[in-house]
């Protein structure tokens, strides 16, 4: 290659676009995929005590495969997620509908206070569940004072339920933003023109607004599913024995059992789980939407 | 000239003393208004003079604060738009950007219970009857600007509505296509035979396009009548600024009859107009005179009933007419005058004395 | 009808939306040892008794630290990537953004597992700096998403315009985009900041001995003769970070005053 055509190739605007994200590229890839790539090898290896035999083999995931606790423990954490990302999806949309469409003015605001507690500190945030679930806590001692019952109700805390609520709690937030945004984008006159053609509000919301807002709610159901499938404070703070999911079991791997393999391997399952599910269901909800006349 | 006059003068709507008010401000300002069935009718005006607001009323995406649509004599106050027999061709074409072409057509027939042949025996129909025949199943995504209008309008027709209200459906079109458009929605309304009432700003389309226009000004109607009559006899000053060029000349009223005006000007001198519209005038009011109903007097044996001196002050080419601009004595502002480029004429050079020929019946007295 | 249902739900939700963190300030305020109701009684000496905690002055020194070299540095590779996202397109730019935006959605422990594993085959020591270095990478596609919010409605013809009057393609991005989109970036910071202060996951893999608050928090919680002093110091944390996303929300409202875009979220 010559020099000018070097220099003409340099100052391309696709090169120079490439140049500018580079440094984030090569920061994510030395730090994002490199790690994962090597957590996926190390899947593939054992340890005795503080070495590790680098010897590929299968031996971890056959243990995942045969103890019915991991397989107890992943299809608990889908669960917990996936009824999470439905609570929350269900009840971000209506919020999202009503921010979209009936305010008026000031949306940004309202925006802004429904996100603000998600930026806030998770860790104090699920404590605070605490607070409303526990023995004394606030609705116990609502439901005392009220005489509604004598003894504290000892089944809201520490169990999968407190899980799902206080994660539901936590996610919402989050959920609403993608819906909003793509209720937002929806063309009034679209709307308008459902109705001209003679539909009902009904009828206009099920065959334009719901499947126009789709994306948002596939966008919606990913950034909440993922992520909570691997969740580790929540259990450990609200879901007592019956609450545990797959990430306590992960981090016990890398600390007390000290089984780096077996935990990366248990990590890369979960992953994979997740993807699929989270694939499948994003799938589902487009097909779906493309029935709708 | 139009097709509606013969057919039938039964009012299909009839706008009574509508107000729409937002606030202090009303965007419609007691409109009195008919439009007779099977009419292409147009609602002209500058942006902000409530035709849009007119237009929505009748579509029933608004509500009057005062005052009453009728269409096909039935009162539409309380009947939402998916009742309502009108469909509309919105500015942006609403088109459902997650249906193909076919079902977007279809969209609106599904109250009606048709079996799905016969469903799609009448989106076929209708895609056909815009030109899109083979389209239909293509997605909304995929289609041109003009494709996407066609698709509104066979969208709103297979409703098989009363009338048509379109809302500046040419805006977003290049010029070529909209003036294609302007003569092919024309013959589509002939075909169909059913009323369409057409929102504009586009003078020009307005008058190739309507039997009848009102032109709106600031939430009133200025004037509602034949493009030819709005053309030839505007009623205001501001109607006739705002359809086509026009000369406004200061005139001082010495006697007004019925029918006729008899004014004093610097330029034109005692002389009576016709008064078409029997209008009351004040002491002072414009004259208006439109510039090709004017000649440019080149030759010196040109005979013309009444002749003005004056001065070439400048000129603009336009290809086919050439506006000349004519500094006159007793006028601040030069007069234009058109004339047409045919064989052999030149363009006069600036400076260049030239003498106005006129008569009587080119004036327009104006309210 | 169906206005009033969804006002009524709107409402209901925001009230339950606040409830659980409200109890925290109410509980800071409470004359008792125990963090539970009833409500005894008003008194100031937990929020004394924490300004005399060591530990926990000493961690939140350290989330400090932390904090701001994750606010610069994210936003630093945040500018980088929004600019090329809006202003570019290159070979796979899909593919790319998706891929840098990736840990907004991959489960924290993931991001925190494989970082440790590869710090530590690599002979590094745990430190405050190997947190940085995770923050950095999980708060990068926020700052992203809140650029190219303020990128995308700067109109290109700005840039030209300066290109036109002389300037080059560095002094036209100082003198004419950077003053532009200076407000997004202050957003991007406080945003970034907030994150790294609060995130514990990342922290809790990698901080070795050196814990940053939430990390000092965690280990408080076990104590129940802790808990008051943890809820007040929970109440300072939620304030702060309350005041330092309402800055960043007013800064990323002006850049879109001056871009002249309407209302947008994100």
């Amino acid at each position: 290659m010559t020099t000018t055509q070097f220099t003409r190739l340099m100052r391309s605007e696709g090169m120079r676009g490439f140049t500018l994200m580079s440094p984030t590229l090569i920061y994510a890839l030395l730090l994002l995929a490199i790690p994962i790539g090597v957590i996926i090898t190390f899947s593939f290896w054992t340890q005795h005590y503080l070495d590790f035999d680098t010897t590929l083999t299968l031996k971890n995931y056959a243990i995942i495969w045969e103890k019915p606790i991991y397989q107890t423990l992943l299809f608990r954490s889908l669960i917990v997620a996936g009824t999470v990302t439905l609570v929350t999806v269900v009840l971000a949309y209506p919020i999202a509908y009503f921010v979209a469409f009936r305010v008026q003015d000031h949306k940004a605001i309202w925006i802004f206070l429904i996100t603000i507690p998600f930026w806030t500190s998770y860790l104090l945030r699920i404590f605070a569940w605490k607070l409303v679930l526990g023995y004394d806590g606030l609705i116990n001692s609502t439901l005392i004072n009220l005489g509604l019952i004598d003894e504290p109700l000892s089944f809201i805390l520490y169990n999968m339920n407190a899980v799902i609520v206080t994660l539901s709690h936590a996610w919402l937030p989050f959920a609403i933003l993608p819906i909003y945004v793509s209720l937002e984008k929806i063309d009034r006159s679209l709307l308008e023109a459902a109705t001209d053609l003679g539909d009902k509000p009904l009828m206009r919301f099920l065959r334009v607004t719901l499947p126009l807002s789709l994306p948002g709610v596939i966008a919606a159901t990913l950034v909440v599913f993922i992520p909570t499938v691997g969740d580790y404070v929540t259990p450990k703070l609200v879901g007592g024995k019956d609450g545990v999911m797959i990430a306590n079991f992960i981090q016990i791997q890398f600390g007390k059992a000290n089984n780096w393999p077996l935990g990366a391997a248990l990590a890369i399952t979960a992953m994979v789980c997740v993807t699929a599910v989270a694939v499948s269901v994003a799938g589902f909800i487009k097909f779906i939407g493309s029935r709708i006349r | 000239m139009s097709a509606a006059n013969s057919s039938n003068s039964r009012p299909m709507i009839r706008v009574d003393q509508v107000w729409r008010r937002f606030g202090d401000f009303a965007a419609l300002d007691g409109v009195s208004l008919d439009i007779k069935s099977g009419e292409f009718f147009s609602l002209l005006g500058p942006s902000g003079c409530g035709k849009t607001t007119l237009l929505r009323l009748i579509a029933g995406f608004d509500d009057p604060t005062e005052g009453e649509i009728f269409i096909d004599d039935q009162p539409m106050s309380g009947v939402p738009a998916n009742r309502r027999p009108t469909n509309m061709v919105f500015q942006s074409y609403a088109i459902f950007p997650h249906l193909t072409v076919a079902q977007n057509v279809a969209y609106g027939l599904r109250r009606q219970r048709l079996s799905s042949t016969e469903r799609d025996k009448r989106v076929q129909d209708s895609l056909d009857q815009v030109g899109l025949g083979h389209l239909g199943a293509r997605r909304a995504n995929e289609l041109s600007g003009g494709q996407r209008q066609r698709v509104a309008l066979a969208r709103a027709l297979i409703m098989r509505p009363k009338v048509l209200l379109l809302d500046e459906p040419l805006s977003a079109l290049d010029k070529k296509l909209r003036e294609h458009m302007q003569v092919e929605l024309r013959q589509l309304q002939r075909q169909v035979g059913i009323t369409f009432i057409l929102v504009t700003h586009d003078q020009e389309e307005a008058v190739t396009m309507s039997d009848r226009i009102a032109v709106m000004f600031g939430g009133k109607i200025a004037q509602c009548d034949t493009p030819e009559q709005i053309y030839q006899h505007p009623k205001t000053r501001n109607v006739a600024d705002f359809i086509g060029g026009m000369n406004f000349i200061e005139a001082n009223l010495l006697d007004q009859t019925n029918g006729h005006v008899t004014i004093d000007s610097s330029i034109f001198g005692k002389v009576q107009i016709n008064n078409p519209h029997g209008v009351t005038f004040g002491s002072s009011f414009s004259v208006g005179v439109r510039p090709e109903r004017i000649t440019l007097m080149i030759d010196s044996n040109q005979e013309a009933e009444r002749v003005i001196e004056g001065r070439i002050a400048g000129a603009s080419y336009y290809g086919d007419m050439t506006y000349y601009s004519v500094a006159v004595p007793g006028q601040d502002e030069p007069i234009t005058v058109s004339m047409r480029n045919t064989v052999g004429r030149r363009i006069l050079a600036e400076n260049e004395p030239v003498r106005i020929g006129w008569g009587p019946e080119s004036l327009v007295p104006l309210a | 009808m169906k206005f009033r249902f969804l006002t009524l739900y709107a409402v209901v939700f925001m009230f339950i939306l606040y409830l659980p963190v409200l109890l925290l300030p109410l509980f800071s305020f409470n004359d008792s040892t125990i963090v539970a109701f009833p409500i005894k009684g008003f008194t100031t000496h937990w929020y004394e008794t924490l300004l005399k905690e060591e530990p926990m002055l000493l961690s939140l020194v350290n989330s400090l630290k932390v904090a701001c070299a994750t606010a610069f540095f994210s936003t630093l590779l945040g500018i980088c990537g929004a600019r090329a996202v809006t202003r570019y397109n290159f070979f796979a730019k899909k593919t790319i953004t998706a891929f840098v935006m990736l840990p907004l959605v991959l489960p924290e422990i993931i991001i925190a597992i494989s970082l440790l594993v590869v710090l530590l085959r690599m002979g590094f020591d745990l430190s405050l700096f190997s947190v940085t270095l995770g923050h950095i990478l999980m708060t990068v596609p926020f700052s992203i998403a809140v650029l190219i919010s303020s990128f995308e409605g700067f109109d290109k013809s700005l840039e030209e315009a300066s290109m036109d009057l002389g300037e080059g393609p560095l002094m036209t991005f100082f003198r004419v985009t950077l003053p532009m989109v200076a407000p997004g970036i202050v957003s991007s910071l406080l945003i970034t900041f907030t994150i790294s202060l609060d995130e514990f996951i990342v922290a809790f893999f990698l901080s070795g001995t050196e814990p940053t608050l939430p990390i000092y928090i965690w280990g408080q919680l076990r104590f129940t003769a802790k808990l008051p002093t943890v809820v007040a110091l929970g109440s300072c944390l939620l304030i702060s970070s309350f005041l330092l996303l309402w800055m960043a929300e007013f800064f990323r409202r002006r850049v879109q005053k001056r871009t002249g875009i309407k209302e947008s979220v994100l």
